[in-house]
């Protein structure tokens, strides 16, 4: 089947809670007006780009439909907020009249099996990463199919645990562990949203797919719009920027990544897996950049070492965490680390049992010696108390940033960092951390590297201290996406584009291919009544 | 010098969960680990015998599984590992596990010097180390931020008091209970964890300490349990809701008023 069917919500009582009137959320609800990108609704007392006019806090389906129908019926449109962690401004309601929030639709997880016998969970959009990760360890879910055999988990681990699955999902969240388990997509089984017209559409995967390179959906007045899936040319790299699409994809791929605005998911059943038996966690220390590039190579070339995660802090950012010294929340770690610690790499990789870890101990001795490096030079352990001290260094780096750029902001105000996001093949990795480095250093710009290197995608975080240098950041950024793009990869590996990146998509596709997006939007929200501002200007 | 460690393994109590509905403990899901002030406690010893000589011996009472504690202490650097472990030592209080762990002190025969944490987090009583030393027979001092010197003689060490530091020097053989002042516990590297997780643990049963057999576990532990409760709330509690600035001015000027602060 290739069509979108989605029902009349039914009657309901406007009965969830709501917020009217600029003055109360300028005042009691300004956490709704950001996000952790530098884009907010200016809260100012006169300022008139504002004009936020209510925040609606649905707790079921019926209710988010109920919300969008008023919404539509005043004629406003309306951004979408979950935890609001997200760094592309996507839920920041700078073109809308209404907020929905979806915090409160979080019903207790419900861990079943599906029909094909592998474990699933459901879940409602406002469950936090935390918060599943937390039910799942401790039992605290219904388990209508009596309690699995092996702990369970849900492997994607955007870094942000506040982030709600209702959001991880609409920007096809990813973290770590996706060098491993792959992006939120790979783990979505079933959707239920609500359609820019107030509908809900329940879409399990498998259920309706592009055939033909075409999906119907169904409009209210029972005519049909097309939606066209043209054949794109999708980087093979981490990717989250615009719509995905492919011949023959599945519906539900169109939702997931879409930036909220194609559909609002309000539930979803997501796919469990058997957490490892055991983990080994280990921070390599290195000498360098290069030492990373090479050890990173080596490691995907051993069948023997498949490891879940891969992740890189890049000497200036070791530098600059060490610098803060008790400044930083990592300055236990900080203390701890080996004087000739200048760079780092973190992996984890899985066991079932002794003979195994056996076995991968002297893989990774065997690959160590062949780059030159010492595994006494290192930090290891095997519980996840060890793998908090790990990572709080690896927080540090960004929390680092920040902090710098907030005394910097003190002096002038516009200053802002440049954090970027693209993703290359891996065996580009090391010319496109050249290409940075090379770049950044000939502009004299402070920056410092770090993230999931195993995916070739190193985060360079440029931190001006001027508002020239500012420019020249922004420029670099454009010239890294259009190297990206040349060697294969993504503009926006995981930050999706929201409304900061939007400059980046046409560097990413063509014009055919995005006037083929805006159709999809077009035929799904004719009134860009959903996220308004986001991924592209209508 | 040879030091001893004291470490107990605990349930994780930052990962203790209330059932929402029947409000009780969930204990699925909840890992064990070493007592997490016993870190700085390892660490004093082993740094300790880096910069003096000599070895550091983890100790530790408790069930078999026990022994992944002690693993992580040689992976931080002791030299030594062992775990008493009998059903004899089973339902044992404070008087009765120090009483074990001191036998076992005596019975390593050479121990200069004894680290305990300063209590570990599961029963909050910072008793054990105390007792040991009682039962030695030995010089302690407790809450320890800081070892200011060491010999074969004594030890230099300051202390944390409720009315500031204080500086002791103690003759050895002595028993320190250690603050999280005191280091920043090393991280273990891949070659020490994998040394850590294939080394020998030597396990003590209650006849392999020369002790009274009738001062071990539950036969041996005066402390009785009458009773566990919640104590009932003391005192009316205000709310007052506003303006931040406005509330805290107000807090401030009751605690003042009341002289509080």
């Amino acid at each position: 089947m290739n069509e979108l069917v989605p029902q009349p919500p039914g009657m309901t009582a406007a009965a969830w809670r709501k917020v009217t009137g600029w003055d109360s959320i300028r005042q009691g609800y300004a956490d709704y007006l950001h996000d952790e990108s530098r884009l907010h609704v200016p809260s100012e007392a006169g300022a008139t780009a504002s004009r936020v006019e209510a925040i609606h806090f649905p707790t079921t389906a019926q209710e988010v439909a109920g919300a969008v129908r008023a919404a539509r019926r005043a004629g406003h449109r309306v951004t979408v907020s979950g935890g609001r962690t997200g760094l592309t401004g996507a839920a920041v309601p700078l073109d809308a009249e209404e907020v929905i929030a979806l915090e409160r639709i979080k019903p207790k997880p419900v861990v079943r099996r599906s029909r094909d016998g592998a474990w699933v969970v459901r879940v409602g959009a406002g469950t936090t990463l935390a918060e599943l990760t937390d039910a799942l360890d401790h039992g605290l879910c219904q388990y209508p199919d009596g309690k699995p055999g092996r702990p369970l988990f849900y492997p994607v681990d955007s870094t942000e645990a506040t982030a709600q699955l209702g959001g991880n999902i609409a920007t096809n969240a990813s973290g770590a562990r996706t060098l491993h388990y792959g992006p939120t997509r790979r783990w979505v089984n079933w959707l239920k949203l609500v359609t820019a017209d107030g509908r809900i559409l329940e879409l399990g995967r498998g259920q309706v797919t592009a055939e033909g390179g075409l999906i119907l959906y169904r409009r209210e007045d029972g005519s049909a719009a097309e939606l066209r899936i043209p054949d794109l040319p999708m980087p093979m790299t981490k990717h989250t920027a615009g719509y995905y699409l492919k011949p023959g994809m599945d519906a539900v791929d169109l939702f997931i990544g879409s930036e909220g605005t194609l559909g609002i998911v309000v539930e979803a059943e997501l796919r469990l897996t058997e957490k490892p038996a055991n983990r080994l966690f280990l921070t390599q220390f290195l000498d360098g950049a290069e030492a990373c590039v090479e050890l990173v190579q080596a490691w995907k070339g051993r069948p023997d070492l498949p490891p879940i995660a891969l992740e890189y802090i890049g000497p200036r950012a070791m530098a600059l965490v060490r610098s803060m010294g008790r400044q930083t929340p990592a300055y236990v770690e900080v203390s701890r680390l080996p004087a000739d610690a200048a760079a780092a790499l973190y992996a984890e990789v899985a066991f079932e049992d002794e003979a195994q870890l056996d076995a991968i101990y002297a893989s990774l001795k065997e690959m160590l010696a062949e780059v030159g490096l010492d595994p006494a030079h290192s930090w290891a352990g095997f519980t996840e108390k060890d793998v908090e001290e790990m990572k709080r260094l690896r927080h540090a780096v960004p929390e680092t940033v920040n902090s710098i750029i907030a005394r910097r902001q003190a002096r002038v105000p516009e200053l802002h960092k440049v954090g970027t996001d693209m993703a290359v093949p891996d065996e580009s990795l090391g010319a496109m951390m050249d290409f940075y480095r090379r770049r950044l250093e000939e502009c004299g710009l402070e920056f410092v590297m770090f993230g999931h290197v195993g995916d070739g995608h190193v985060h360079v975080n440029i931190l001006p201290r001027a508002a020239a240098e500012l420019e020249q950041g922004e420029e670099l950024y454009m010239e890294f996406a259009a190297e990206a793009v040349r060697l294969g990869g993504s503009v926006a590996g995981e930050h999706g584009i929201g409304r900061i990146k939007k400059v980046f998509l046409p560097i990413q596709f063509g014009e055919a291919d995005l006037a083929a997006m805006r159709a999809i939007k077009q035929a799904l929200d004719p009134d860009t009544t959903l996220n308004p501002g986001v991924l592209f200007d209508l | 010098m040879h030091i001893v460690v004291c470490i107990k393994q605990v349930p994780d109590t930052a990962e203790v969960r209330i059932d929402p509905e029947r409000g009780t403990l969930i204990r699925e899901g909840v890992p064990s680990i070493l007592n997490p002030l016993d870190a700085y406690a390892v660490e004093g010893a082993v740094a300790l015998t880096e910069r003096n000589g000599g070895t550091a011996t983890a100790l530790c009472m408790g069930p078999p599984q026990a022994e992944a504690a002690l693993r992580e202490a040689i992976a931080r650097g002791c030299d030594r590992a062992i775990l008493l472990t009998d059903r004899a030592f089973a339902g044992a209080d404070t008087w009765s596990t120090s009483y074990a762990l001191a036998c076992a002190v005596r019975k390593l025969g050479d121990v200069d010097l004894v680290f305990c944490g300063k209590q570990a987090i599961d029963g909050d009583t910072a008793q054990v180390g105390p007792g040991l030393a009682v039962h030695l027979g030995w010089p302690q001092a407790t809450y320890v931020r800081r070892i200011i010197e060491a010999t074969d003689e004594a030890v230099a060490v300051e202390r944390l008091t409720d009315w500031g530091n204080e500086t002791l020097r103690v003759g050895l053989p002595a028993v320190l209970t250690v603050l999280k002042d005191l280091n920043f516990p090393r991280l273990p590297s891949l070659v020490s964890q994998m040394q850590a997780r294939r080394c020998p643990v030597e396990r003590w049963g209650a006849g392999d300490i020369d002790g009274d057999a009738a001062q071990f576990g539950l036969d041996g532990s005066p402390t009785r349990v009458v009773k566990v409760f919640t104590p009932p709330v003391r005192g009316a509690c205000v709310v007052w809701q506003g303006e931040p600035q406005k509330t805290a001015a107000k807090l401030i000027e009751t605690l003042r008023r009341e002289a509080l602060i």
